[in-house]
């Protein structure tokens, strides 16, 4: 009989929606985990990325959020596990930034200060890198297609910086070398805003 | 080693001389056409040694990109004699160095690369400057200059330890 039939067929499509629809819910925080994890990648001196690739959307993008906190405005907390960098604005706010962070981020946590900032900062690929790609320049002077990317915060007197970076592709995720990128727009944002002596603090989730 | 300067007053002399001695003659003459100024010859052996390798994009950075090559001389890039006339470098985004040949042209350019291709190939870096202590290239592949820019070696010996000029 037709009406049967047709019923049966409107019970087993909506059935294959409801399950698309649940597929797509349990996926969904499954892949906001994966990128959050590591991303195996090398810099790439001189690479430009496409302008659309530099626009970031979702979490990641620049956004002002609810942000409780202690801290004055003006301080930068970072949270390494999340990838996030906060500006605290005052009155439970905070602009929060998409981060990609180094291993070595994760090797401390603690309070710093911004010592010196700089624009189209230079680069000095790591001796490892050296090793491995011997036909590296030493030294690579700032600019578009350097790793650093547009501007630079550096932490006190440590190897830790803020800065901008080529790879876009690498916000949300842990790189393998690196400290703590920001796309470039955002990282020209966060320059604009933050003098020498900001205090920043570094936090990971707790390890159980 | 001593390079000579980059002979830039010589060529602007003798272009003069030829438009002086044409208008002498009465002809009509056209001037040659302005080219980059010839270098004067670099042999395989001037490159032999250890250098501190920089690079920039903006001439305004040069200044600043060779002393910062030259610090980086705690970690030379070193190049070596080849058994058959060549150095031994690495090509861009090789990591095994090969023996790599010195190549001059009649225009009076020179370019190091591959033996086995001719002067100006794609593979090639063409040396645009030298000096008493450094050399300077560009890679002729245009999507290789654009990620690596231009690069300077500077010499990391000191200046008594150098092979005087030929």
């Amino acid at each position: 009989m037709a009406m049967p039939e047709k019923g049966v067929l409107l019970q087993r499509l909506f059935g294959a929606l409801a399950g698309l629809l649940l597929s797509a819910i349990i996926v969904a925080p499954a892949m906001a985990q994966v990128q959050r994890g590591v991303m195996e990648i090398e810099d790439q001196p001189g690479f430009v990325p496409d302008e659309a690739d530099e626009i970031l959307a979702g979490p990641f993008e620049r956004q002002l959020v609810y942000f409780r906190t202690t801290e004055a405005p003006g301080t930068i907390i970072i949270h390494t596990s999340e990838r996030f960098l906060y500006l605290v604005q005052g009155n439970n706010r905070a602009l929060r930034y998409g981060i990609g962070v180094g291993r070595e981020g994760f090797q401390w946590s603690g309070l710093l200060q911004v010592s010196r900032k700089q624009e189209w900062p230079d680069w000095r690929p790591p001796p490892e890198m050296i090793q491995r790609q011997p036909y590296l320049p030493r030294f690579m002077a700032g600019g578009p297609g350097n790793p650093m990317g547009a501007r630079a915060l550096y932490l006190g007197t440590t190897i830790y910086r803020i800065h901008g970076t080529n790879q876009p592709q690498t916000i949300g995720h842990a790189v393998s070398s690196g400290c703590f990128r920001l796309v470039n727009n955002d990282v020209i944002d966060l320059y604009e805003r933050v003098p020498v002596g900001t205090k920043v603090i570094v936090r990971h989730a707790a390890k159980l | 080693m001593g390079f000579a300067i980059v002979r830039r007053a010589r060529t602007a002399f003798w272009l003069t001389g030829a438009a002086l001695l044409a208008g002498c003659a009465g002809d009509d003459v056209v001037s040659p056409a302005v080219t980059t100024p010839a270098l004067p010859p670099v042999t395989a052996e001037q490159l032999v040694g250890r250098w501190g390798l920089g690079s920039y994009h903006r001439d305004t950075d040069r200044e600043r990109t060779v002393k910062e090559a030259r610090a980086q001389c705690r970690n030379p890039y070193v190049i070596k004699a080849g058994s058959e006339g060549g150095v031994i470098m690495n090509l861009a985004d090789e990591k095994e160095p090969r023996e790599l040949l010195v190549k001059p042209t009649r225009e009076g350019r020179t370019f190091i690369g591959p033996g086995e291709r001719p002067a100006g190939d794609l593979t090639d870096m063409e040396i645009i400057a030298v000096d008493d202590t450094s050399f300077t290239v560009q890679w002729v592949d245009p999507d290789v200059s654009s990620r690596y820019g231009t690069m300077v070696y500077v010499n990391c010996a000191p200046r008594s330890a150098r092979p005087a000029a030929g």
